[in-house]
């Protein structure tokens, strides 16, 4: 994998996981980080992750490999949650 | 909304799902496996001579030589430009059985041409297992044996009620998506954990799905709308207008002795493309009046239009190049439209990490609509009394519909561990290996079906996913053995892509024990008023209907 896939691959999850425990829903953290700034942060993420994937990929395939990273994320994110639940059991 | 358009969606949405599921968990969980294709291929294929004992610079006269022995190869034959265990020598064609549809690999003949140490071609028919095609097939017709119209048709129909459950899905979430949206409430209802555990997929993976679901109602239907298109829009010359840009009809057979040599190709095709890689040159028609050749490859930077990768059409004597509309990175607007369409089925962008991506998404798929039919067996769970009693009898039809959802996916996978390690074990010993795969995957699958029925539900998830495990496992364990006892006949390859399918195999065998381990511990230890408990649980017991089921229970 190219230097900057690979980095952009973990901006993009540093940038889900951000959005994820801004949703009252999530169950990584006893309670969610306040929304605003980590979905705007979140947002950062994502971007400056396609910003290195345009790197190493043209646009169209930069956006679908963005696009299917944050599939696979968001299905796995909330599993994890579910698996392994905060010390509370939420 | 109106809850009751919300309700109308709902039952489209149950029924459409319910009716397609199984097939979907088969196309879903094969498909996964397709995305390594390949490496399953290598990991499968025995030792050969391969790629590497013919050097490029004396295919020229390999290639001269195998046509003049196998005049049927000059249709369709290709040159391999780099060594792996599945590419059994340099030049290898191919011989479609008589009347076989053209999408069945299956009936396919494989052949090969090496050169023997003096300098003699050597030809002949590559026994080697077409197991990843098998697997495929299982992929591209939702489990029925044969790739063929009527199956495809199956096919196309199981992915319109795809389709259809998708949408529908989609609306009925509608009013609580936002409130809902990475939800995935553990607790003490079943049905709520099964909901969101099926919400959370279904939602997120939305665009996934709704690619999948359009381009597999294309794929099933393509012929039929190309036939379609040919009479109305290209008044039946449509198969002209493809040869529009290629090369000009010659009247002379050509001689492959003329041919320009591969590198001269590979080299012209770099000159257009510094970033594209060649793979392959699949040489066409190379003795008759319109000779072509397709300089197969990937740029690591672009999508691939074809699961192969994307190729350049040349002029096999001369050179010219003849169209660009396949390249890699080199594709206009409309046609990289038309691509992004294979690639987002194939996986063929993003290299390596997109394949895991989908393969992972494509277990999720999978586990989607299990989970869908374990949702619509709960939902019609008949619950005991609050204050206690003995636990009422569960519906005929939805024991039924649980054991039929064990028992085919679960057969799927145990069938497909365990025709894997076979094509290892029954090579040599075998006239036709293909055969084999088929007879060994349904052998399992049937037999793993019967235990459903005949078991119920409850029990049998147990061992079937006890037994996924057990096939899965042979997988590494058929590798470590060959490496252990070379006496034995068996072989080990140490590529990449060889120790991934044993590694992939070891943490599949390892997630059915805990699978396993977690089901037979609700078995014996959950709620006893449910499909899923044995302490109520009788085998399936095959009454007519209506019998044995308390009056007195909730319909």
């Amino acid at each position: 994998m190219a230097g900057m896939t690979a980095l952009g691959l973990l901006l993009a999850l540093a940038g889900c996981v951000g959005i994820y425990l801004a949703s009252p829903n999530q169950r990584w953290l006893a309670a969610a980080w306040p929304a605003t700034p980590a979905r705007i942060g979140g947002g950062l993420l994502l971007a400056a992750g396609l910003a290195a994937l345009l790197q190493d990929f043209q646009a169209v395939v930069a956006g679908f490999v963005l696009a299917t990273w944050l599939m696979l994320l968001f299905v796995l994110l909330p599993y994890l949650g579910a698996l392994f639940p905060d010390k509370k059991g939420r | 909304m109106r809850s009751d358009v919300i309700r109308i969606y709902k039952s489209v949405h149950t029924w459409t799902g319910i009716i397609a599921g199984m097939a979907l968990f088969i196309a879903f969980y094969t498909g996964a496996l397709t995305v390594f294709k390949e490496p399953l291929a290598r990991w499968l294929s025995p030792p050969g001579a391969g790629v590497a004992a013919v050097s490029l610079a004396q295919t020229p006269a390999l290639i001269v030589e195998t046509i003049a022995r196998h005049p049927e190869a000059a249709r369709d034959f290709r040159l391999h430009l780099h060594p792996a265990e599945h590419r059994p020598a340099r030049l290898t064609w191919q011989v479609r059985a008589a009347g076989a549809d053209d999408h069945d690999q299956l009936s396919v003949r494989h052949y090969a041409a090496t050169l023997a140490a003096d300098g003699a071609a050597s030809t002949g028919a590559v026994q080697a297992s077409q197991l990843a095609e098998f697997i495929d097939v299982l992929h591209r017709v939702v489990g029925l044996p044969v790739d063929n119209d009527p199956n495809r048709w199956i096919m196309g129909a199981v992915a319109i009620l795809y389709a259809l459950a998708l949408i529908s899905g989609l609306i009925v979430l509608l009013p609580s998506l936002v409130k809902d949206f990475f939800a995935l409430r553990v607790g003490r209802n079943p049905k709520r954990v099964w909901l969101d555990a099926h919400n959370v997929v279904g939602i997120v993976s939305l665009p996934f799905h709704l690619v999948m679901a359009l381009t597999a109602t294309v794929f099933a239907f393509h012929d039929g709308i190309y036939d379609l298109q040919d009479r109305i829009l290209h008044g039946g010359r449509l198969e002209t207008a493809f040869q529009g840009r290629a090369a000009p009809a010659r009247q002379a057979a050509r001689d492959p002795a003329e041919l320009l040599a591969p590198a001269a190709l590979i080299e012209r095709v770099h000159a257009l493309a510094p970033d594209f890689s060649p793979t392959m040159l699949q040489y066409l028609q190379v003795t008759g009046p319109r000779p072509l050749v397709r300089v197969w490859g990937h740029d690591e930077s672009a999508l691939s239009p074809r699961a192969l990768g994307g190729f350049a059409l040349l002029d096999p004597y001369t050179g010219k190049v003849l169209s660009t509309d396949y390249l890699s990175g080199r594709q206009d607007g409309p046609h990289t439209t038309v691509s992004s369409f294979f690639a987002l089925h194939f996986a063929t962008f993003g290299g390596v990490p997109v394949q895991w991506m989908y393969f992972l998404l494509g277990l999720a798929g999978a586990w989607l609509f299990y989970g869908g039919n374990l949702l619509w067996v709960e939902t019609r769970r008949r619950k005991a009394a609050r204050d206690g009693g003995a636990p009422p009898e569960q519906r005929r039809d939805v024991r039924l519909m649980a054991a039929a959802t064990v028992g085919v996916c679960l057969g799927c996978v145990c069938g497909v561990s365990l025709t894997i390690v076979a094509g290892k074990w029954l090579h040599g010993h075998v006239a036709d290996l293909t055969v084999w795969h088929r007879h060994v995957y349904y052998a399992v699958f049937f037999a793993a079906v019967g235990w459903a029925f005949l078991r119920g539900a409850a029990r049998a998830s147990v061992h079937l996913l006890a037994a996924a495990a057990l096939f899965t496992f042979l997988i590494p364990l058929t590798t470590l053995l060959a490496r252990l006892f070379p006496g034995l006949g068996l072989w080990a390859h140490g590529s990449p892509a060889s120790l991934g399918v044993d590694l992939t195999a070891l943490a599949g065998g390892l997630c059915f024990v805990w699978m396993a381990w977690a089901t037979a511990r609700r078995v014996r230890h959950g709620p006893a008023d449910s499909v899923w408990s044995a302490r109520d649980a009788q085998p399936m017991p095959l009454v007519p209907a209506g019998q044995g089921e308390s009056p007195a229970a909730p319909r």
